[in-house]
C-alpha cells in the first residue's frame, strides 16, 4: 500500500473510481431518499405507485377539457378539424393506456374515447365557459371606497385576466364635490359544469408516458433494498478510496519530500474563490433546466465535473497540509505579512526618527505638542483673563527652555567630543548660566586632566623609545671593537684547541649581542608605532613569491622543503611592502631556526570572508610546551633552556609590525605543529 | 699601494681597521675627530675615507660636508644607526657608501676595494656602446659578460637575461610575472617563485651585501628594479 501511494497510475486509476462511486453513491442515496419519502419502506411502494397515477390522470384533465371544446366546435361547425384528428389519434386506444368520460350534470355522457377495465380512476367536476360576451359599463361612485369595492367583486366574479378598468375622478365646480367614474370591460361566458373521469387502463397496453413512468417506479420500487446496499458499499468504497488519494497527495515517486505542484503553489484563498465562482456558474446554469430529463442529465454533469473538481481541491489541500503551506500560501497571508512589515518599518523609522533627533528637536517638537494641548484645554474651559495669563505664562517659559536646550546641547557636543579623545577641544562657557556654566568647568577640568595624562603617556614611550634606541647604539660602539678583535684573536696562532674553542663561543655570542641590540631597537619602534607605515595597494601573491624566493636556499640547505600556494586570483591588501617583507623574513629565518630538518613548510595565501589570509606553517625541531599567545611576548623562545641562537623578539616583532599595518597576527601550536596566521582586509 | 684614512673616536676600532687593512695593502692614515680627519686629508693625498658619524665635536656628516667642498675622493660612512633615514642623509651630503656597526670586517675590505676600484680604475671612463652600466655593474651584451667594480661575476643565462632586462630600464620595478614572461618566453605558472630565486642568486653575485642590496633592489609585493642607491 505504502509504495503504491506515490505512483501516478495508481492515483489516476483511484481518481477515475472515487468519481464514479461517488456517482453511484449520490444516485443510490438520492433514490433512497425518494423511496423513503414516498413510503415506499413501509407499504412496498403502493402509495408512491397511487401518488404517480394520480399526477398521471391530473395532468390530463386540462387536456381532455381543450379535447371537448375542440369536439363542440367541431360539432358545431359540422366538420373534422386538423386539431381534433389530433387529439382523436392521441387518446386512441394505442396510444394511450388513459381513457375518459365527460358526462353532464344528469350523468349522460358528452365525450369519451373508449372505456376498458382500470386499475385507477378520478372524477373532477370541470367548469366549462362557452360563448363570449364582452360587457362594457361605466358607474359613478360617491367615495373612492366603493369604487374599489365594487371592482373586488368583479374580479372575484370573473376573475383577474377578464376584467380591464379604468378610472377618473370628477371634481364639481360650484358644490365642489368630488365624484368617481369607473369605467369596467369584463366577458361573460355561458357557463357548464360536468364531470371529467379519467382512468388508467389495468392492462398498459399503449407504450406512452403513463407505461413509462410506472416501468421505471416499479424498477424503482423492486429495487429498493438493493439501493440501500449500494449506496452503503459504495460510500464505504468512496470514503476509502478519498482516504488513500489524501494520503498519496503531495508525494512523488523517487521523491522523499512532500512535492509541490504548480497546483499547490497557486494560493490557497485565490483557489477556493475560483472554485466559488465555478460553482456560482453551476447554479446559475441550473435556472435554465425545464424538463426532467434535462434536469437529469444537468445532474450528472454536475456530478461528474464537480466530484473531480473537490477531490483535486481536498488533495492540494493535503499536500499544503504535509508540507506546511497551508497558512503561509496565501494571498491574505501574503498580504499581511507585507502589511506587518511596512508597519515595524514605519514603527522603526519612528523609533529611529526620535532617536536621532537633536535635543533641539526633541525638546521642541515636545513643547509644542503640549503647548498646543494646553491651548486648546484652555480655549474650551478658560476664561479671557486666564487666556492672557497662560500666554504670558508660555512666553517666558519659552524663553526658559530655549536657553536651557542650548546650554544643554553645547555641553553634550563637549562632553562627546571629549569622550572621543578631542582632548584640545574646550567648551565654550560664555552666555551660559548658573549649574550649566560650573557643569561645563568641570568638564573641562577633566579634560585638562586627560589631556595632561595623554600627552604624559606619550612623552614617556617616546622617551622609552628613544633610550632604548640610544642605548643599543652605544652598544654598538663597542661591539664593533669586540667583533673585530674576536676576528682578529681567530688569525692569530692560538696555543691550544681549547683557546680556539673560547674564541669561537665569543665570536657566537658577539654575533646574537648584535643581533639582540637590533631586535631590541625594532621591536620598541614596532610595538611604539613610531616606524613611518606607508599602505599601499600591496599583492600578496607577488610578495610571498618574493620572500620565498629569498628563503628557497636557506631551506634548501637545511633540508626543509618550501611549499608554496598563492591565491587563484591577485589578492590586493593594503599593506607596507617593506613592513610585511620584515614580518616574514622574521618568520622564515625562525623557521629556518626551529624546523626539523627534512620536513616540509606551508606557506599559503588565501581568501577569506573579504580578508586575505596568509598561513605559514612548520613541524617544530623542539617540544612546543608553551601556547602561541605565549609565544608572541617578549623574549620568549620555544626552548626555555635558551641555548640556541636569536633573540626572542621576531616573534613579538612580527606582530607588532603586521598590527601596525592592520593586520591580525595569530599563532596556533598544535603539538609540534607551529602554525602562524596573518590576515588583512582585501583592498 | 692606496692611502687609506679612517676616522672614529673610538681608538680600538681604529686599531683593527688598520690591522685589516694594512694586511690588504693599504696605507692606512688615522684621526679620532672630524678636525684632525680634515687636516690629514688636506695634507696627506687620500685615496679613500672611512668616517664615523657619532663622533664628538664636528660630527661624520659634519665633517663629510667640510671634506667635499674641495675633494672627490670616495668615503665610505660608518654608522650605528640602521635606520634608513640616516643611510639617505649620508648618500645625500655625498657619501659614496656607508657601513652599519658592528660591522663585518670582509665587508669593510670589499666595500673599500669596490670604491677604490671604481674611484682610480674606471674613473667614470668612456662608456662603450652596447655596453650599460649602474652604478659598478657594467653589462656587456655583446661579449655577454657582467663586471661589478670591474671585477667578473659569472651569471648563468637565465640570470644574465634577468639583469639585462633590469638594466635596460633602470629605475623600472618589474613584476615577476612580467620578467618571466620576458625571459623564458612563457606563461607564468601561477605559484612559482622561480624568479624570487634567480634574482637572489644575482644579488649574491653582484652585491657585496645581498641583504642590503645597492643595485638590484626588491620593492616588495612589487617586483624588482634596477637603480645606483647612489643617485
Amino acid at each position: 500500500m505504502k509504495q503504491l501511494l506515490p505512483k501516478f497510475w495508481a492515483k489516476f486509476v483511484a481518481g477515475l473510481l472515487f468519481v464514479v462511486m461517488t456517482a453511484l453513491c449520490l444516485a443510490a442515496v438520492t433514490g433512497v431518499a425518494v423511496l423513503a419519502d414516498g413510503g415506499a419502506y413501509a407499504d412496498g411502494g403502493a402509495r408512491m405507485r397511487e401518488n404517480a397515477l394520480f399526477s398521471q390522470v391530473y395532468q390530463n384533465v386540462d387536456i381532455v377539457a381543450d379535447y371537448y371544446g375542440v369536439y363542440q366546435s367541431a360539432q358545431e361547425l359540422g366538420e373534422k378539424t386538423e386539431t381534433l384528428s389530433y387529439y382523436e389519434s392521441r387518446f386512441a386506444k394505442e396510444n394511450s393506456n388513459y381513457f375518459f368520460t365527460i358526462t353532464d350534470a344528469d350523468g349522460n355522457v358528452l365525450l369519451s374515447n373508449y372505456t376498458d377495465a382500470y386499475q385507477y380512476s378520478d372524477a373532477t367536476a370541470y367548469a366549462l365557459h362557452r360563448n363570449p360576451q364582452p360587457r362594457r359599463e361605466t358607474k359613478t361612485f360617491s367615495s373612492e371606497e366603493a369604487m374599489s369595492e365594487y371592482l373586488e367583486s368583479l374580479y372575484e366574479q370573473y376573475g383577474d385576466r377578464d376584467v380591464s378598468a379604468s378610472s377618473g375622478s370628477i371634481v364639481n365646480e360650484q358644490t365642489g364635490e368630488e365624484t368617481f367614474e369607473l369605467q369596467v370591460q369584463y366577458t361573460v361566458y355561458d357557463s357548464e359544469t360536468v364531470t371529467i373521469t379519467g382512468y388508467v387502463r389495468s392492462n398498459l397496453e399503449a407504450k406512452d408516458e403513463i407505461y413509462y413512468n410506472l416501468f421505471w417506479l416499479d424498477k424503482l420500487i423492486s429495487a429498493r433494498n438493493w439501493l440501500i446496499v449500494i449506496g452503503a458499499s459504495s460510500l464505504v468504497l468512496t470514503v476509502a478510496l478519498l482516504v488513500f488519494l489524501l494520503s498519496s497527495a503531495g508525494h512523488k515517486e523517487g521523491e522523499e519530500e512532500i512535492h509541490l505542484t504548480w497546483f499547490d503553489r497557486i494560493p490557497l484563498d485565490l483557489l477556493l474563490f475560483i472554485w466559488i465562482c465555478l460553482g456560482g456558474i453551476t447554479v446559475a446554469m441550473g435556472d435554465v433546466v425545464y424538463s426532467q430529463t434535462e434536469a437529469i442529465v444537468f445532474a450528472l454533469m454536475v456530478v461528474l465535473c464537480w466530484v473531480p473538481l473537490i477531490l483535486v481541491l481536498l488533495m492540494s489541500f493535503a499536500s499544503r497540509v504535509k508540507a506546511g503551506t497551508v497558512f503561509k500560501n496565501n494571498v491574505l497571508y501574503w498580504l499581511l505579512t507585507k502589511i506587518k512589515k511596512f508597519l515595524l518599518w514605519l514603527w522603526h523609522g519612528l523609533c529611529y526618527l526620535v532617536r536621532s533627533l537633536p535635543l533641539y528637536w526633541k525638546a521642541g517638537v515636545f513643547w509644542a505638542a503640549l503647548s498646543l494641548l494646553e491651548m486648546m484645554f484652555v480655549l474650551v474651559s478658560g476664561s479671557g483673563e486666564t487666556l492672557t495669563f497662560w500666554f504670558f505664562e508660555k512666553l517666558v517659559l519659552t524663553a526658559v527652555l530655549i536657553l536651557i536646550v542650548i546650554n544643554m546641547r553645547r555641553l553634550q557636543e563637549g562632553a562627546k567630543r571629549i569622550a572621543a579623545g578631542e582632548v584640545d577641544y574646550t567648551i565654550d562657557l560664555t552666555h551660559m548660566i548658573g549649574d550649566f556654566k560650573a557643569h561645563g568647568e568641570d568638564l573641562n577640568c577633566i579634560r585638562d586632566g586627560l589631556q595632561t595624562a595623554v600627552d604624559e603617556r606619550v612623552k614617556s614611550e617616546r622617551m622609552k623609545a628613544e633610550l632604548i634606541t640610544n642605548v643599543s647604539h652605544d652598544i654598538k660602539t663597542p661591539l664593533t671593537s669586540i667583533v673585530n678583535y674576536v676576528d682578529l684573536l681567530k688569525k692569530e696562532e692560538l696555543g691550544s684547541d681549547t683557546a680556539r674553542e673560547y674564541v669561537a663561543v665569543l665570536e657566537r655570542q658577539a654575533q646574537r649581542l648584535k643581533k639582540l641590540t637590533e631586535d631590541v631597537v625594532e621591536a620598541s619602534k614596532a610595538s611604539t608605532g613610531s616606524i613611518p607605515v606607508n599602505l599601499e595597494r600591496t599583492d600578496l601573491n607577488v610578495l610571498l613569491s618574493q620572500a620565498a624566493g629569498e628563503f628557497t636556499d636557506r631551506f634548501a640547505e637545511q633540508k626543509l622543503e618550501l611549499r608554496f600556494s598563492a591565491s587563484q586570483e591577485q589578492t590586493y591588501v593594503m599593506a607596507d611592502g617593506r613592513l610585511l617583507w620584515r614580518v616574514f623574513s622574521n618568520l622564515m629565518s625562525n623557521v629556518g631556526k626551529y624546523a626539523l630538518e627534512g620536513t616540509r613548510v606551508y606557506l599559503s595565501i588565501d581568501v577569506q570572508r573579504g580578508r586575505g589570509v596568509i598561513s605559514l606553517k612548520n613541524i617544530s625541531r623542539y617540544p612546543l610546551n608553551v601556547s602561541g599567545e605565549e609565544l608572541m611576548e617578549r623574549f620568549v623562545r620555544g626552548d626555555k633552556s635558551r641555548t640556541s641562537e636569536g633573540s626572542g623578539l621576531g616573534l613579538s616583532i612580527a606582530r607588532s609590525l603586521t598590527e601596525l599595518q592592520g593586520g591580525v597576527f595569530d599563532i596556533t601550536v598544535d603539538g609540534d605543529l607551529f602554525k602562524v596566521t596573518i590576515s588583512f582586509e582585501t583592498a | 699601494m692606496y692611502n687609506v684614512l679612517v676616522c672614529d673616536d673610538d681608538r680600538d676600532i681604529v686599531a683593527a681597521l688598520k690591522i685589516y687593512l694594512s694586511s690588504g695593502d693599504y696605507q692606512v692614515f688615522e684621526a679620532y675627530d672630524g678636525a684632525g680627519a680634515l687636516a690629514v686629508a688636506a695634507k696627506e693625498d687620500i685615496h679613500l675615507v672611512l668616517l664615523d658619524v657619532m663622533m664628538p665635536g664636528m660630527d661624520g656628516i659634519e665633517t663629510l660636508t667640510k671634506l667635499r667642498e674641495h675633494s672627490n675622493i670616495p668615503v665610505i660612512l660608518l654608522t650605528a644607526k640602521s635606520e634608513d633615514t640616516d643611510k639617505i642623509l649620508g648618500l645625500n651630503v655625498g657619501a659614496d657608501d656607508y657601513i652599519t656597526k658592528p660591522f663585518n670586517p670582509v665587508e669593510v675590505l670589499a666595500r673599500v676595494k669596490s670604491q677604490l676600484r671604481r674611484y682610480l680604475q674606471l674613473g667614470g671612463g668612456a662608456v662603450q656602446p652596447k655596453v650599460l652600466r649602474i652604478g659598478g655593474v657594467e653589462l656587456d651584451d655583446a661579449a655577454k659578460t657582467v663586471t661589478v667594480d670591474g671585477a667578473p661575476a659569472s651569471l648563468t643565462p637565465r640570470e644574465y637575461d634577468i639583469l639585462r632586462l633590469l638594466m635596460q630600464h633602470p629605475g623600472t620595478v618589474f613584476s615577476p610575472k612580467e620578467i618571466y614572461r620576458t625571459v623564458w618566453q612563457e606563461a607564468p605558472f601561477g605559484s612559482d617563485n622561480a624568479v624570487a630565486v634567480h634574482v637572489r642568486h644575482i644579488r649574491e653575485k653582484i652585491e657585496i651585501n645581498p641583504a642590503e642590496p645597492r643595485y638590484l633592489k626588491v620593492v616588495w609585493g612589487k617586483g624588482y628594479k634596477m637603480e645606483d642607491a647612489k643617485k
